[in-house]
């Protein structure tokens, strides 16, 4: 009985993150249309709200085709691994009222940085098995880009382990009863939502896909669903993000009056917001920059940022 | 710095949210189109009520998709289309056929609402392009002023024109 | 900088010259952009229009100058000079502006626009905005014929019209009126261009004042006309012409440079003649109960291969078909069935013509050579009519001449009127000896009229005087006695013999001068007149006569006769008619114009004509030149070579395989006659460019609406017969140094005088090399000629002699129908003896009873024909050839008998 209960549980919760996922498109199309003095998708249902449903149906509609030169198995596994990878991610986010599957996993958030490691295999087979030059570039760009990214990204959240003590999401959450994560770890917290963005390969980061230059980067070959797949994936992505940035920086679903889920939405849908809105004002980066960025500046901060943690902690003898 | 440059941009980007969107619900709400908006294009008549198109091929070959067909009448001395063909299916209004036009025949104008369902039917032949009207240019009329026989104008009648000299004449 | 001998310096940069040439031609050949309009590169200068100033710098340390016309300065080694200084910049702007002041605003209607060396000028002088404010002055138009349209209003009074028609092309009915700023150019009244070579006016003219008249009823600008080289169809002279079409609809031909061949002119036959292709063309056809009835080629050729089973089969070449089809049909029936589809008479010409040059050795001449000849000696026939081309180069002679006398010395070749004036003092070194008057006589030549064996005679003469070295004061009262003298101190002497009048023997004879002359040192060629493109090249394959099919014995029952493009049935003696019809022949004919031999054939198949596939012809000159498919309808058409070979593979003649294209069967010819070796590299496809070169011009518009009222959706382009060519406008863009130019064109010149990019040097070669190769070595050893027994003609007979006019007098022309208006009436020339014994006068009607046949023409008297001579215009339609020459006898009829 508690097996089929969790097993409802879990299917409710991924439907649950794909159907938002779906949805966050129509809402980045929507405020990126006001945004920019538009109006967005507005016209299949109220205010477009059914524009989602509409592409779906479409987007399992078109044509499922796969090139002749691809290396198929390869080509076909490629979008599960992305998305599969994320989704399981979710797996360990607190959401609290129960909500979550294994919020108190005692090994949380390294789970969730294995995830974000897998999902790299994800992209870099995408472009290799699609065997044209597009695909291919992307798909090393994403490879260099997320392993750089993913370094400082575990160092940072080093400094909220050492706080909490723990690597289980639920204790991180229960620490930050009297304050937020984000004020003694507020460089640790800039490196981790920047390695984040670098990661879910969202705008200004997006060079993998960079349609200016490579055409759709390592999904150039892809079509139909699986397309979709890469799609969904990289808004629950986004959301994955979010959720996470809240639970180790912003508190999780602490907040008054309201329930914990209540505030948990809360707070992360500001973090989806904000992304969307940093697509909307950032220009891409060079692929030198980025680089460089993200080692010789990202990285040191992260360094200082466990350093000083490190040392805080000793001074202050916990 | 980049930091804060980026959250600056951001912030002029949220601003956005509350200016007025610059959108037309069309066909709702009718957008306005100055007389001089690129839209389908059609042949105009000289005040004289002639057709204007000399067929001189210029519309033609500017025309950057090629989608402009004609040819000029086996009449000796007429320089009229036998036939003019737009395709509008390739058409991309550029406007390039009215500047090039020297008698002021081909007009673009503002009407844009041109679908079919089926393809074909965006090929138009001259009755299908020509108007009554002069359109948005009243006056020229460039028989008037070219050098040949035209419509009843002969040598030396147009209005910068003497009349033909007598080759047998003795005057200097 | 330092200057080269030959060298001079234009804005700085140091550029080659040729010592003779003047500066405006030193500019152009040195791809220099200076405007000009009087000057034309064979026409010369005559500083007229003003138009190429440029200033003129006494050396390094002037900075004033002077301003000079170049076509007028003499290129002379290390002069300075400038195109680009303010102050010869602004002349040449107000030169301009002044020629257009009274120039109508006529670009959209005018023909020429876009192919205009006005507006490309004025583009090139910078000239935009017209201070004259005045009403402009304006002429009336004449009616100038069927093949030029007038309009004079558009004249800038540049004067290379009357220049070309007057002093080059001799042509009087032409010419200028009026004064100062009312000149007017034209005739005295309305009326045709008399001259054959008026059609040049339409490229000498710089603006629209003459215009191709049946170009412009089927009118498109030449930005939309794919342009193809090609070799002129209508005599044996092998003009090189560019074929313009569109759409599958043949547009206008215009003047393609050879500088061996051609060079800048093209005659009226050539230029609207080429008008046939659009004419109802012969459709596939089989016999049915008696009568032809249409059918698909499938059929046809179904027809074809049973005929070809026959038990004989019979191929009668063609003179106007490709070495090709020529070549398949004799391999596909055997060279011992292969007969030539020409007239007796003209076969033996040929023939005799093909073994001078081949087996002889005797080197040929080109219009040039014509041109830089210092004695033409004309034997037996006119090439006015027979080779109109070849007489405008005749006609250059008389004036050539001039600048060797030593009346004017060092004058040089460009400066137009001072050489007219040197004229005066010369007589030219021209002499003509023919049975019938000729239109060259006027030139101020030594003429002699003769029968067919005084000619021979004459020639034997001046033979013996050449070799025997011995000045015969006797003979200096003849015209051989002359003529012997005159060549004996040419360099260059060009004998012109045609065998029509006066019997194959005759080129023979004039061939043994050409060793005279050659053997004493001089550069003498000959030049034989034969009537078609291919005449040479069909006579080359040896094809047997048509009289010896009549008396081959071996033929049996029912033979087949495979006919290609060509009337042959014309040619053939009643006798010889009744004879086919008593075999039960099959007769399969291909062509692609419909002729008596079409109708009385059991099947005909429509094959290709000259534009629709390419093909190898032989000049008269010995020349091969290839010409390309140049038109690309939906249904392509195939070449008769190519349906002989199918018909030839389905009826098991040969294998199936091995000649699919032209290179293969030119291959197999060569294998069999070395000769031929130089033509396979002609249409190899070995291609050493990267990419094709596109026909279609950058600028072809319409493409994707031209047809859209069939289907908007877009057919695919055509494909191209040859790797060289793209049938659309995807591949390499013409180039001047390219080794292929559809056309002349080049960036700021869009009329005619592009050309000027395109060669090496001003009126030499193209970098492209010119087209063509002669077949024969020109050295190798002479053999003298044996002399033939004369014919022997009772001394009361009269003698009908052929005259084949300039329009309509080969097979195709005719066809024409520009070319049709300007045919007139069918004639029989009569000396005014001859006249006066018949009582016959001017216009009078007369019956001629020729070899059994019976023809009506109306009667032109002439002082100047050899007794008991009468020429005979032949090729009028319904009328069986006459087989001339031959004798025959006068009637005179009244106006009821004519009918």
């Amino acid at each position: 009985m508690s097996v089929l209960f969790a097993f409802l549980h879990a299917l409710a919760l991924l439907l649950a993150v794909v159907t938002l996922a779906a949805f966050l498109t129509w809402v980045e199309r929507r405020v990126l249309g006001f945004w920019q003095d538009r109006l967005g998708p507005n016209r299949v249902g109220w205010q477009g709200i059914l524009q989602v449903a509409a592409d779906m149906i479409k987007i399992f509609f078109k044509q499922d085709w796969i090139p002749g030169f691809a290396d198929k198995p390869t080509f076909i596994a490629a979008p599960i691994i992305v998305l599969a990878s994320v989704l399981l991610a979710f797996a360990v986010i607190p959401f609290g009222n129960g909500v979550d599957i294994v919020g108190a996993l005692n090994v949380g958030l390294l789970f969730f940085l294995g995830m974000t490691s897998l999902s790299v295999y994800g992209v870099v087979l995408a472009g290799w098995s699609s065997r044209s030059k597009f695909s291919l570039l992307g798909g090393m760009r994403a490879a260099a880009q997320m392993i750089s990214y993913e370094v400082f990204m575990g160092i940072a959240v080093i400094g909220v382990v050492m706080q909490a003590g723990s690597f289980n999401l639920e204790k991180i959450v229960a620490a930050q009863t009297h304050i937020w994560f984000i004020v003694p770890q507020f460089f640790g917290f800039l490196a981790f939502f920047i390695a984040g963005i670098a990661e879910a390969h969202r705008l200004p980061f997006d060079l993998p896909e960079g349609e200016n230059e490579l055409g759709a980067g390592f999904h150039t070959e892809y079509s139909s669903m699986k397309f979709g797949m890469f799609f969904v994936g990289e808004y629950a992505g986004i959301v994955l993000l979010s959720a996470l940035s809240v639970a180790l920086y912003f508190g999780g679903g602490h907040g008054p009056i309201f329930p914990p889920i209540i505030w948990f939405a809360l707070k992360s849908s500001f973090f989806v917001i904000f992304l969307i809105l940093l697509r909307a004002a950032l220009p891409r980066p060079r692929y030198d920059q980025l680089m460089s960025y993200g080692w010789k500046l990202m990285f040191p901060l992260a360094i200082g940022n466990l350093a000083v943690t490190g040392g805080v902690m000793i001074a202050l003898g916990q | 710095m980049y930091v804060l440059t980026s959250l600056r941009s951001a912030w002029l980007t949220f601003k956005h949210l509350f200016h007025r969107t610059e959108t037309v619900q069309y066909p709702e709400q009718m957008p306005y189109l100055a007389p001089r908006t690129r839209g389908r294009i059609v042949l105009t008549r000289d005040p004289d009520g002639h057709e204007r198109c000399v067929s001189c091929y210029l519309c033609s070959a500017v025309c950057p998709c090629d989608c402009i067909s004609l040819q000029r009448t086996s009449a000796p001395n007429q320089w009229q289309p036998e036939f003019f063909r737009i395709n509008f299916s390739r058409c991309i209004f550029c406007g390039l056929c009215e500047e090039a036009c020297p008698t002021s025949a081909i007009q673009l104008i503002p009407d844009f609402e041109m679908s079919e369902y089926n393809r074909q039917n965006l090929v138009y032949e001259k009755e299908n392009l020509l108007i009554a009207g002069t359109g948005k240019v009243p006056e020229y009329n460039y028989y008037r002023v070219a050098g040949i026989d035209a419509f009843g104008k002969h040598k030396g009648e147009g209005p910068a024109e003497r009349p033909p000299v007598d080759p047998r004449g003795l005057m200097p | 900088m330092e200057v080269k001998k030959a060298q001079i310096v234009v804005d700085g940069v140091a550029i080659d010259i040729d010592r003779s040439n003047n500066v405006l031609a030193a500019c152009l050949s040195a791809r220099l952009d200076l405007p000009f309009f009087c000057w034309h590169p064979s026409l010369g200068s005559v500083g007229a229009c003003r138009q190429c100033a440029v200033t003129v710098y006494k050396d390094d340390q002037d900075k004033v100058g002077q301003i000079v016309m170049a076509c007028m300065t003499l290129a002379t080694p290390g002069m300075i000079i400038s195109l680009t200084d303010t102050k010869s910049h602004s002349v040449r702007q107000s030169v301009i502006e002044l020629a257009l002041t009274n120039h109508p605003h006529d670009c959209p209607v005018c023909e020429v626009g876009g192919d205009c060396h006005l507006q490309d000028m004025t583009v090139m002088t910078g000239h935009s905005v017209r201070h004259y404010d005045f009403r402009k002055r304006t002429h009336l138009n004449q009616e100038l014929g069927p093949f030029i349209k007038h309009e004079m209003n558009r004249c800038i009074s540049c004067y290379r019209c009357v220049r070309f028609y007057r002093d080059y092309a001799d042509g009087t009915d032409f010419g200028v009126f009026g004064a100062s700023r009312n000149v007017y150019f034209g005739r005295a009244r309305d009326g045709a261009l008399e001259s054959e070579f008026a059609g040049n006016l339409i490229e000498v003219c710089p603006t629209g004042v003459f215009v191709d008249k049946p170009y412009a009823q089927r009118f498109v600008r030449k930005w939309d006309m794919r342009a193809m080289p090609s070799v002129c169809p209508h005599c044996a002279v092998g003009c090189n012409v560019t074929i313009q079409e569109r759409e599958g609809e043949f547009r206008r031909a215009s003047n393609r440079f050879n500088a061996a061949v051609n060079g800048y002119f093209l005659c009226d036959r050539g230029r609207f003649g080429i008008g046939f292709v659009n004419e109802p063309k012969l459709a596939s056809s089989v016999r049915r109960d008696g009568l032809l009835v249409a059918t698909n080629d499938a059929e046809a050729r179904a027809h074809l291969v049973a005929i070809l089973k026959s038990e004989t089969v019979i191929g009668i070449g063609s003179p106007r078909a490709s070495l090709e089809s020529n070549f398949m049909l004799r391999t596909l029936v055997g060279p011992d069935r292969f007969y030539a589809g020409t007239s007796d008479h003209q076969w033996q010409i040929a023939a005799m013509a093909a073994k001078i040059i081949a087996e002889h050795g005797i080197p040929t001449a080109s219009i040039v050579d014509v041109e830089a000849a210092d004695c033409v000696l004309i034997i037996g026939d006119d090439p006015s009519d027979v080779a109109p081309r070849l007489a405008l180069a005749v006609r250059q002679v008389a004036k050539v001449s001039a600048s060797g006398t030593g009346a004017v010395v060092d004058l040089p070749d460009w400066h137009a009127d001072a050489r007219k004036t040197a004229q005066i003092f010369d007589k030219p070194s021209l002499f003509i000896a023919t049975p019938l008057p000729t239109r060259l006589d006027a030139l101020g030549a030594d003429v002699m009229r003769g029968t067919a064996e005084q000619l021979t005679d004459m020639c034997a003469q001046i033979e013996t005087v050449l070799i025997s070295n011995s000045e015969n004061d006797q003979a200096a009262e003849l015209l051989s006695g002359r003529a012997a003298s005159a060549l004996r101190s040419a360099h260059r002497p060009v004998i012109i013999v045609g065998g029509n009048s006066a019997g194959a023997n005759l080129l023979g004879l004039a061939a043994n001068i050409i060793i005279a002359l050659r053997n004493r040192g001089a550069d003498a060629r000959i030049i034989m007149l034969l009537p078609e493109v291919n005449s040479l090249g069909l006579a080359l394959l040896q094809p047997k006569s048509l009289n010896e099919l009549r008396s081959d014995p071996t033929i049996g029952r029912a033979p087949g006769y495979i006919v290609l493009e060509n009337d042959f049935l014309r040619y053939l003696s009643e006798g010889a008619l009744a004879d086919i019809r008593g075999q039960e022949a099959k007769i399969a004919v291909l062509d692609h114009v419909e002729t008596r031999t079409t109708q009385g054939a059991d099947v005909t198949i429509r094959c290709a004509n000259f534009i629709e596939a390419g093909g190898i012809v032989v000049s008269a000159e010995g020349r091969a030149q290839s010409w390309n498919q140049a038109i690309f309808s939906d249904e392509p058409v195939t070449p008769a070579w190519e349906i002989l070979h199918e018909g030839g593979a389905a009826a098991e003649l040969i294998a199936s395989s091995g000649l699919r294209n032209q290179e293969a069967v030119l291959n197999l010819l060569a294998e069999q006659s070395a000769i031929f070796g130089a033509c396979v590299g002609m249409v190899a496809t070995g291609n050493d460019q990267a990419q094709p070169t596109p026909s279609l011009p950058f600028r072809y518009s319409g493409r994707t609406a031209v047809k859209a009222h069939i289907d908007v959706r877009e057919a695919p382009p055509p494909p191209s017969s040859h790797p060289s060519w793209s049938a659309s406008m995807e591949g390499a863009r013409l180039h001047p140094d390219a080794n292929i130019v559809p056309q002349f064109w080049a960036p700021g010149w869009n009329s005619s005088h592009a050309l000027n990019q395109f060669q090496t040097s001003i009126g030499l070669s193209l970098r492209a090399g010119d087209e063509g190769v002669l077949l024969f070595p020109q050295d190798s050893e002479l053999v003298r000629i044996e002399r033939s027994p004369a014919r022997t003609v009772s001394n009361d007979a009269i003698m009908f002699c052929e005259i084949s006019p300039v329009f309509g007098g080969e097979a195709l022309s005719a066809r024409s129908a520009p070319i049709r208006e300007r045919m007139g009436e069918a004639v029989v020339v009569v000396g005014n003896v001859l006249a006066k014994s018949f009582s016959i006068h001017d216009g009078a009607w007369v019956r001629c009873d020729i070899g059994g046949v019976s023809v009506v023409r109306k009667v032109l008297i002439t002082q100047s024909i050899v007794e008991n001579y009468c020429g005979i215009t032949i090729n009028v339609s319904d009328e069986p050839d006459l087989l001339l020459p031959h004798t025959g006898m006068i009637t005179r009829i009244t106006d009821e008998g004519r009918a």
